[in-house]
């Protein structure tokens, strides 16, 4: 029965939004406010000049952020996995 | 038994022959033709994200986009510009494609997907290899009796990039003291479904600002709408009582039209100084004109954007069945991507990459106030229909800053979007 409970809270914290899917493919949506080479605008954010380091921290704290802004809701879906994977394609 | 097997053989034989020669043949062709030519049918949102896309695959590919309009008219902040927030002519651009990518402007009349042709109003014809269509919307008829989105007396729906802002405006310009406005918002789906009660909240915006009296009484096919409890509290933060939603089931569906009124499903006439008819929707024209389509919207493969039964046709964006997705510009460009980098994985025949979207929709309530909605899309596990991971939107009781924020993060969004594809 216990390893019945691990094996399901395994499986819960696997789930995520990319499960078979390549980050590549989530990041490039990243590109749709903050620009195609990720230098923002007036608005939004640059994170071209950003440290690799710093971006994962930002993002971590997006999704641990309850104040339901726009970014927010956008990183609660994914995993702390898929946030270094963007942040390689990104900064590599 | 022997006989079988020799025949088992001959066959395998035959068959690796008939391959041998079709790949020569195929060589030959892909030598001839050298690089395969794909053109891209409107550069509204959809069309021109994967024109930007592909445009780095130019030395793979032959880019072509074809559009009726040398300059382009965005319908995201049509509406700001109704509500006097911005002019018109910080929706309009002419588009900056690369020198690599040819860009025909011609009125498009048929598409021969048998022949791969598409037949211009000159008579004058373009091939392809592959089509990418991404046409917007087009509309139905006779869903309203007595309305006709083409009579030039009614006012404009303005739901498409056709240069009739001006016109709605001056129906504006016109109202006096205590009018009256009417609005009728279709059923789903149509683009943008946020987009009728962002338009209400643009009007009343642009007639407060020239301290008009007014009443918009927004008639609705529908039961509810998305961003519904924001938009209410929002409209009686800003506008009083002079915004009134009429849900479906309490008469909100309008069936007929005269000038200067309207009759509900109940037969109940209700007058207004300014009949604002949304019209119901349906895909582009060309797609109807071209029969490349039985239904409303165009039935695709949601991994690649191919068109069911035409393996070497895609169509992206408002025109598309999109199972859970709504018809946005964000939609679109986040289909675009996908359908762009697959296409590019079909000509080098390399799998097809599993795909995810995402869309964010802003919607402005007055001058400086804007919520939004967001979502995650993947396919379902048999992968036949785009689903939702869950939407989620700004806070129903979302404090000024945030509101004022997120009209910031609008601006920033079309900024972006916009810089990318059209320079």
């Amino acid at each position: 029965m216990k390893i019945f409970f691990i094996l399901m809270l395994l499986f819960c914290f696997k789930y995520s939004i990319s499960d078979e899917i390549k980050p590549i493919v989530i990041e490039e949506n990243c590109k749709s406010c903050h620009g195609k080479d990720y230098s923002g605008n007036t608005f939004i954010k640059s994170i071209k000049d950003l440290d690799k380091e710093i971006f994962i921290k930002k993002m971590k704290d997006y999704k641990k952020n309850n104040n339901n802004s726009v970014m927010s809701r956008i990183v609660k879906v994914l995993s702390v996995n898929d946030i270094k994977e963007i942040a390689e394609i990104i900064y590599d | 038994m022997i006989k079988k097997k020799r025949s088992f053989i001959s066959s395998v034989l035959k068959l690796s022959l008939v391959l041998l020669l079709n790949q020569i043949g195929m060589a030959k062709k892909v030598k001839a033709k050298n690089k395969p030519k794909v053109v891209v049918l409107g550069a509204g949102f959809g069309g021109a994200s994967c024109i930007s896309y592909l445009s780095n695959f130019t030395d793979l590919i032959d880019l072509v986009v074809v559009d009726k309009n040398k300059w382009i008219k965005t319908c995201p902040f049509s509406n700001l510009v109704i509500g006097n927030l911005i002019d018109e002519s910080k929706i309009t651009f002419k588009p900056k494609f690369n020198k690599n990518i040819k860009f025909v402007i011609s009125e498009f009349k048929f598409i021969d997907a048998e022949r791969k042709k598409i037949l211009f109003d000159d008579e004058s014809s373009l091939d392809f290899d592959f089509l990418i269509m991404s046409p917007g919307i087009g509309y139905k008829s006779k869903q309203i009796q007595g309305y006709s989105v083409n009579d030039n007396e009614n006012i404009p729906h303005c739901w498409d990039g056709e240069n009739k802002i001006a016109n709605f405006k001056k129906g504006l310009d016109s109202l006096e003291n205590n009018c009256r406005i009417i609005i009728s918002s279709p059923d789903y789906p149509y683009r943008c479904p946020p987009a009728p009660y962002e338009r209400a909240s643009m009007i009343a915006n642009y007639l407060k600002g020239k301290s008009v009296k007014f009443k918009i009484l927004i008639f609705d096919s529908k039961n509810s709408f998305t961003k519904k409890s924001i938009f209410l509290k929002e409209w009686k933060e800003m506008y009083g009582n002079s915004i009134e939603w009429v849900s479906k089931q309490n008469g909100g569906q309008i069936s007929r039209f005269e000038k200067k009124k309207v009759f509900n499903s109940d037969g109940e006439k209700i007058k207004g100084d300014f009949i604002h008819i949304i019209p119901e929707q349906k895909a582009g024209k060309i797609i109807f004109d071209s029969k490349l389509c039985n239904n409303d919207w165009c039935t695709i493969n949601p991994q690649t954007f191919q068109l069911f039964n035409f393996k070497d046709i895609y169509a992206v964006g408002d025109s598309v069945d999109a199972g859970d997705m709504p018809k946005s510009a964000f939609s679109a460009e986040s289909q675009a991507k996908i359908l762009s980098l697959n296409l590019i994985n079909r000509i080098l025949q390399k799998s097809y990459l599993n795909p995810v979207f995402l869309n964010t929709c802003y919607s402005f309530s007055s001058n400086d106030r804007a919520f939004s909605i967001t979502s995650w899309y993947k396919l379902n596990t048999t992968k036949d229909r785009i689903v939702s991971l869950g939407s989620s939107q700004s806070s129903d009781d979302g404090l000024n800053d945030e509101r004022i924020r997120e009209s910031k993060e609008a601006f920033g969004w079309y900024e972006s979007i916009t810089k990318t594809l059209y320079g």
